[in-house]
């Protein structure tokens, strides 16, 4: 549903479970002082931190979408349409070789196909010089640390901009270049430790790549979660079935993620779903469908079905009493 | 996790009420350790928005900066805690001949003391500070250092005496942990009565709380036209008096709960009976308390990333405190042992006989044990529970209608008057214990890890 | 890529195992190199041909391995090689290791070790030696294993050698810690890092690669190097063909039949049982898995085409291996076993299985009747070892559903900034393309 775009705090509230989550207005107003940062001065400091790999500050030159195509209150839809044919014609004169030695496309703007649905993304730039590749420049407000980043960041923004090199490698095949073009190792540009100066640090997101890849050609979950996601409007009267229809699997890590995971915790619960709980006591309670169940076997010690789940778990819980008994001195 | 505490998790989850997984508190707890609950400002992981602190519920002390984005203010903040940490430590060593103990809410907090360590020395905004921020950092490091007691993170010690009816990862919230704990939990965070139908629910209620290190979303939403109020004041140079008021009653009233579910997770740590061999694990920590103290108070510096050798070295140290701590929990606590029992990694029976058994020259005992069926195999290597320097290996596992049989034979470690008697019950454990020799580290990184790339990791805080 | 299997890639292999060894003799203080070997690729056939080339030379040669077992091998096959060298095995008081060929010293005391020959201990002996070797240092360090050993370790002695050589099977499982280890995660210092990153993270080398397997037949060597050696590039040391097996036929072949005829006429099959679920002892499974060594040994198998000389043209039951990935599933094929009165069947857990070679593997999938496919089930590590144990074939076992549940777990990556490289997703990805690959050859029971 990330994918498709779909407002997922809108289908919660609709569903009767809001999350507490949504983003702080700090945490907004930092992303924004420090884009601004980089940005500023005509790219002085982004211009800088690309020196080293290539970049000649001097004749590169920015193509500034923000500038060119405001985004205007109503017509915004309008103006992403605008932005992403821009980047589609300054994408095909690097390819084509009529750019100038150095582009850097603010805000590029990339439309990318899954299955039957189109989704737009918007790049915090990418850029492009004589004699490199192009390069997906993501900006985040996030300190890198003393050299590190949390493990969930950097997962969450490499398969961000895995999606981004993936459609700009299908824009350029689409205009018959060699997708080979851009790279898959992105820049990220972040805070240095406790301060606002940036940094940056090139990351490969092949292997996501590979996946998202792989994916299309299986034919399966991305493209399912898409189309899917596709019938579920808001505008659905009855958005829980509609929701049910998309059969997401509940665990408990997709409350850091989702906005809809509280609401799929309210039903895990209703039903004893043993995922809710992690995965050791889905491990134990294989095959025996739902936590009451083992529940009340693990209670009376009797297996209530002849099969191999019901046998196994039950063993479990005589071998667990036999060695109580033992050590409290109340064995046979 | 283990058989024993998934089953009961799902205990707790059917009956809504935590199920005990240890009978005895591994980690020593002092009854007056320092209470650290703060919030940092979202979007900003090294400010320091409003903490409360103290060694005694009823009488904390008060931190706040109206907005920590403003470098004054916050190193103000950064000071005060400085010298709150600096007297209670010295406090601590001269009074108590002890360490300070801290207690923060979360792994997140505790991780969190990692980032005002680094951000109190990157500032240099006094001696004091900077070796305050270094004294953070040795607390932080040592929130990871297995069995080490001398900064708890609240949810981690709960968990590991209690399974909930929730996921590790709810686990996380402290409040919605605690409710699984004590129904009243909410009412004693909240300080006034709330009625929830369910566990599930008052847990979901508890979530909305701060309990981590960040106010709500919700919550920002209205401290932020606050905080704009009053940077507008300062930099018309009006009074702020009131709207610092106001600011930081609003936000006191977001610590609080953490504060008042650090002293209830307190409480309830403290009532479990303490593990013979937590004193040990203390003591330990005082002695490497007290090295690493004396080489700060000799004027000695902190890296801000950790050498080559200092890396290899905890962890090597780690391990083998990881190895003694889960062995000595087997022994200090029969619920552990029955879960490594449960799972096959130790048998517990009754002395059926006492044999021996001629080997070249020497003889060797043999102790024939009365069990439940094990999956324990012929050749396993095992100890005695109540006697661990006595090494054995099973040499016959023998099954008939009198019961189950395993022969050890007692390889090292058993005098003569240490037999154990028939009908005695004994445990054989298969846990490996930690070598206790460690190599010596070399001073310096040898050749094979250091290179002429760049290094730039011992920033500071440039803006 | 390299796909000409045979002869010529045998020819290619040697020529570039030739050339590490004669280069070996000109290698200047201070250098490093990195030998990548794929499964069954004669690693230690290589560290065997280093050492008494280096010896020649007058070099002194301490040879580092990662566990007593491995050093173990590793000396006794170098004794017998090269019965006039003269090798010193440095052990710890509390090894003793079973006899070693009379060229061998077993020696406990570093101080005394010098100057006898070739010395060869684990990465532990030689760290708890460094001091009573007071400034000793070896002309040569050669590590085997290098990328199961960590970086943490090599620290301890890597001021001994003056040169490294550090040969190692990049598919293997890496060193881990079972402790608390993200204050390090993804930094140069981290100490749970393996040899050859950690070396690679300060020093700009590009590894070798041994271009050859030579224990696994063409059809698995196609399999294994895009699933789990995407990377290097290397050959079978037979042509398809050049490998064969027979069996004499199944009167009215059976499921168990069909998987056999399979594996043994395309080198791999997949047994699939109807999907269920079931704990992960699945007793039907450990029986289908029994049933297929059974009849297999029922039908008077014999080798037909095999390079090897020595082999015996029966295969009898110690030629043929059962691997699983826990303790209670080897149990429970173990039980499957003993009933149908097969008991000398090798049954053992992946890691067990490391560094053995038979002719035919039987596998119990990691992720068969798994609810979920988490890092430990996923890990490249273990479902390599189970699939490059065969010089024939090998047969993998598996309820129905494993599709599924790759597509339904989907890792989200290990989160390593700056680390182009991601295990839990390359898992992930050896697990599908062996399982596309399997499916050509599935029969179902």
């Amino acid at each position: 549903m990330d994918a498709a775009g779909i407002d997922k705090v809108a289908l919660a509230r609709r569903l009767g479970a809001e999350s507490p989550r949504g983003q702080s207005p700090f945490a907004i107003s930092r992303g924004d002082q420090f884009e601004k940062r980089v940005k500023r001065d005509e790219f002085l400091e982004l211009f800088a931190l690309l020196r080293p790999f290539g970049l000649d500050p001097i004749t590169v030159e920015a193509l500034e979408l923000p500038d060119i195509i405001p985004l205007e209150g109503s017509a915004i839809d309008q103006s992403l349409t605008e932005r992403a044919a821009a980047t589609r014609e300054a994408l095909r004169s690097i390819a084509d070789g009529t750019a100038p030695p150095g582009l850097v496309i603010d805000k590029a703007t990339l439309v990318w196909r899954i299955g039957e649905v189109d989704v737009r993304l918007e790049t915090d730039a990418i850029a492009w010089w004589v004699g490199g590749l192009l390069r997906v420049v993501e900006i985040k407000s996030y300190p890198i640390e003393w050299g590190q980043l949390a493990a969930d960041k950097v997962s969450a923004l490499s398969w961000q901009t895995a999606v981004y090199v993936a459609a700009v490698q299908d824009t350029l095949r689409d205009l018959g270049f060699d997708p080979a073009l851009v790279s898959t190792e992105i820049f990220l540009v972040c805070p240095q430790n406790t301060g606002l100066r940036p940094t940056i640090v090139a990351h490969d997101v092949a292997p996501q790549l590979r996946l998202l890849r792989r994916y299309e050609l299986r034919e399966d979950s991305l493209v399912h979660i898409a189309s899917a996601a596709g019938h579920v409007s808001l505008d659905t009267e009855h958005p829980a079935d509609a929701f049910a229809r998309l059969a997401p699997s509940y665990q408990p890590n997709c409350l850091s993620t989702c906005d809809l995971a509280r609401y799929c915790r309210q039903r895990a619960q209703r039903v004893g779903e043993p995922r809710q709980l992690g995965s050791e006591v889905v491990q134990l309670t294989i095959g025996l469908g739902d936590l009451a169940r083992a529940f009340a076997m693990g209670s009376s010690g009797i297996a209530d079905r002849d099969d191999d789940a019901a046998r196994h778990f039950v063993g479990l819980i005589e071998h667990l009493r036999q060695i109580e008994a033992t050590m409290n001195g109340s064995a046979p | 996790m283990t058989s024993l505490s998934a089953l009961a998790r799902i205990r707790a989850f059917s009956t809504g009420v935590a199920q005990p997984i240890r009978a005895k508190r591994h980690r020593y707890l002092s009854s007056h350790p320092l209470v650290i609950a703060y919030v940092r400002m979202a979007g900003e992981p090294f400010s320091l928005w409003g903490a409360l602190i103290g060694k005694d519920q009823r009488d904390p002390q008060w931190l706040f900066t109206p907005d920590p984005r403003n470098r004054d203010g916050q190193s103000a903040v950064f000071a005060e805690l400085a010298s709150i940490l600096v007297a209670r430590s010295n406090q601590s060593m001269a009074n108590d001949l002890e360490p300070l103990q801290i207690l923060v809410s979360n792994n997140t907090a505790a991780s969190d003391l990692r980032r005002f360590g680094r951000v109190m020395r990157a500032r240099y905004i006094t001696d004091e500070v900077s070796y305050a921020g270094a004294l953070l950092d040795l607390y932080a490091q040592s929130a990871s250092a297995p069995g080490s007691a001398l900064c708890i993170a609240a949810t981690q010690a709960l968990s590991i005496q209690r399974a909930t009816g929730q996921s590790v990862f709810e686990d996380q919230n402290l409040a919605s942990q605690l409710v699984w704990w004590t129904p009243s939990a909410l009412d004693r965070i909240n300080g006034s009565p709330t009625d929830f139908a369910s566990t599930f629910e008052s847990a979901a209620a508890a979530e909305e709380l701060a309990m981590g290190n960040l106010t709500t979303p919700d919550s920002d939403r209205l401290f932020a036209p606050l905080v704009e109020r009053y940077n507008k004041q300062r930099r018309n140079d009006s009074v702020t008096i009131d709207i610092e008021a106001e600011l930081g009653a609003a936000l006191r009233s977001q610590v609080e709960p953490i504060w008042n579910a650090i002293w209830l997770a307190h409480e309830l740590l403290l009532a479990i009976p303490q593990a013979r061999t937590a004193g040990d694990r203390w003591a330990d920590d005082a002695r490497q308390f007290a090295m690493q103290k004396d080489w700060l108070d000799r004027g000695g510096a902190r890296r801000f990333v950790d050498s080559p050798m200092r890396a290899a070295r905890v962890l090597s140290s780690w391990e083998s405190s990881q190895a003694d701590l889960i062995c000595n929990t087997v022994i200090d606590d029969d619920l552990a042992l029955l879960e490594v029992a449960l799972d096959g990694k130790a048998v517990v029976g009754v002395v059926d006989s006492v044999t021996e058994v001629r080997r070249g020259r020497v003889r060797r005992p043999v102790i024939v044990l009365r069990c439940p069926p094990t999956e324990t195999a012929v050749g396993a290597e095992m100890w005695l529970r109540n006697n661990p320097k006595v090494e054995g290996v099973v040499t016959r596992i023998v099954e008939n209608p009198a019961g189950h049989f395993v022969h050890f034979e007692v390889t090292a470690g058993m005098r003569n008057n240490q037999m154990p008697t028939p009908k005695e019950r004994i445990s054989f454990i298969a846990l490996d214990r930690s070598f206790f020799r460690k190599p010596k580290t070399p001073t310096e990184a040898p050749w094979t890890h250091t290179s002429c790339r760049p290094d730039d990791l011992q920033g500071g805080d440039d803006d | 890529m390299m796909t000409d299997h045979g002869p010529n890639a045998v020819h290619a292999a040697d020529l570039h195992v030739a050339g590490l060894i004669n280069q070996s003799a000109a290698l200047p203080a201070g250098s490093i190199r990195i030998v990548d070997a794929p499964a069954g690729a004669g690693k230690t056939g290589l560290v065997t041909r280093l050492i008494p080339a280096y010896a020649r030379r007058g070099h002194s040669v301490a040879v580092v391995t990662q566990t007593n077992e491995q050093a173990d091998d590793l000396t006794r096959r170098l004794a017998t090689e090269q019965p006039r060298l003269a090798i010193v095995r440095l052990v710890s008081a509390a090894h003793n290791p079973s006899p070693l060929p009379a060229n061998v010293s077993l020696l406990t005391n570093p101080a005394h070790a010098i100057g006898h020959g070739p010395i060869v201990a684990t990465a532990d002996k030689w760290a708890f030696s460094v001091e009573a070797l007071g400034g000793t240092r070896f002309r040569v360090g050669i590590i085997d294993e290098a990328y199961q050993m960590a970086g943490g370790k090599l620290l301890y002695i890597a001021d001994l050698f003056e040169s490294l050589d550090l040969v190692g099977d990049p598919g293997q499982l890496s060193p881990f810690s079972q402790v608390d280890t993200t204050s390090w995660a993804g930094l140069a210092v981290d100490p749970t890092r393996n040899a050859v990153d950690t070396i690679r993270r300060h020093h700009d080398i590009v590894p070798t690669c041994i271009p050859l397997t030579r224990r696994l037949p063409a059809h698995a060597a196609d399999l294994i190097r895009p699933a789990f050696y995407p990377t290097l590039d290397f050959a079978a040391a037979t042509a398809l063909g050049m490998r064969r097996l027979a069996t004499d036929a199944a009167n009215a072949p059976t499921a168990i039949d069909r998987s056999i005829d399979t594996a043994l006429a395309e080198g791999w099959a997949m047994l699939t049982l109807p999907s269920k679920a079931v704990p992960r002892t699945d007793r039907q499974l450990a029986d289908a898995i029994a049933a297929l060594a059974v009849n297999l040994l029922s039908r008077n198998p014999r080798r037909v085409h095999d390079e090897h000389p020595h082999l015996p043209p029966t295969i009898t039951a110690d030629r043929i291996a059962i691997g699983a990935s826990h303790r209670d599933q080897v149990g429970s094929v173990q039980r499957a076993l003993d009933a149908a009165g097969l008991p000398d069947v090798i049954v053992d857990t992946a890691n067990r299985l490391q560094g053995r070679e038979f002719d035919v593997v039987i596998a119990w999938h990691p992720l068969s009747s798994q609810p979920e496919a988490g890092a430990f089930h996923l890990d490249v590590g273990r479902l390599c070892v189970l699939t490059t144990r065969h010089r024939h074939a090998c047969i993998v076992v598996a309820r129905a559903g494993i599709d599924r549940l790759l597509d339904d777990c989907v890792p989200v990556g290990e989160g390593i900034l700056g680390e182009a490289n991601d295990r839990t997703i390359s898992g992930w990805e050896a697990n599908t393309i062996v399982l596309d690959h399997l499916q050509r050859y599935e029969v179902l029971a």
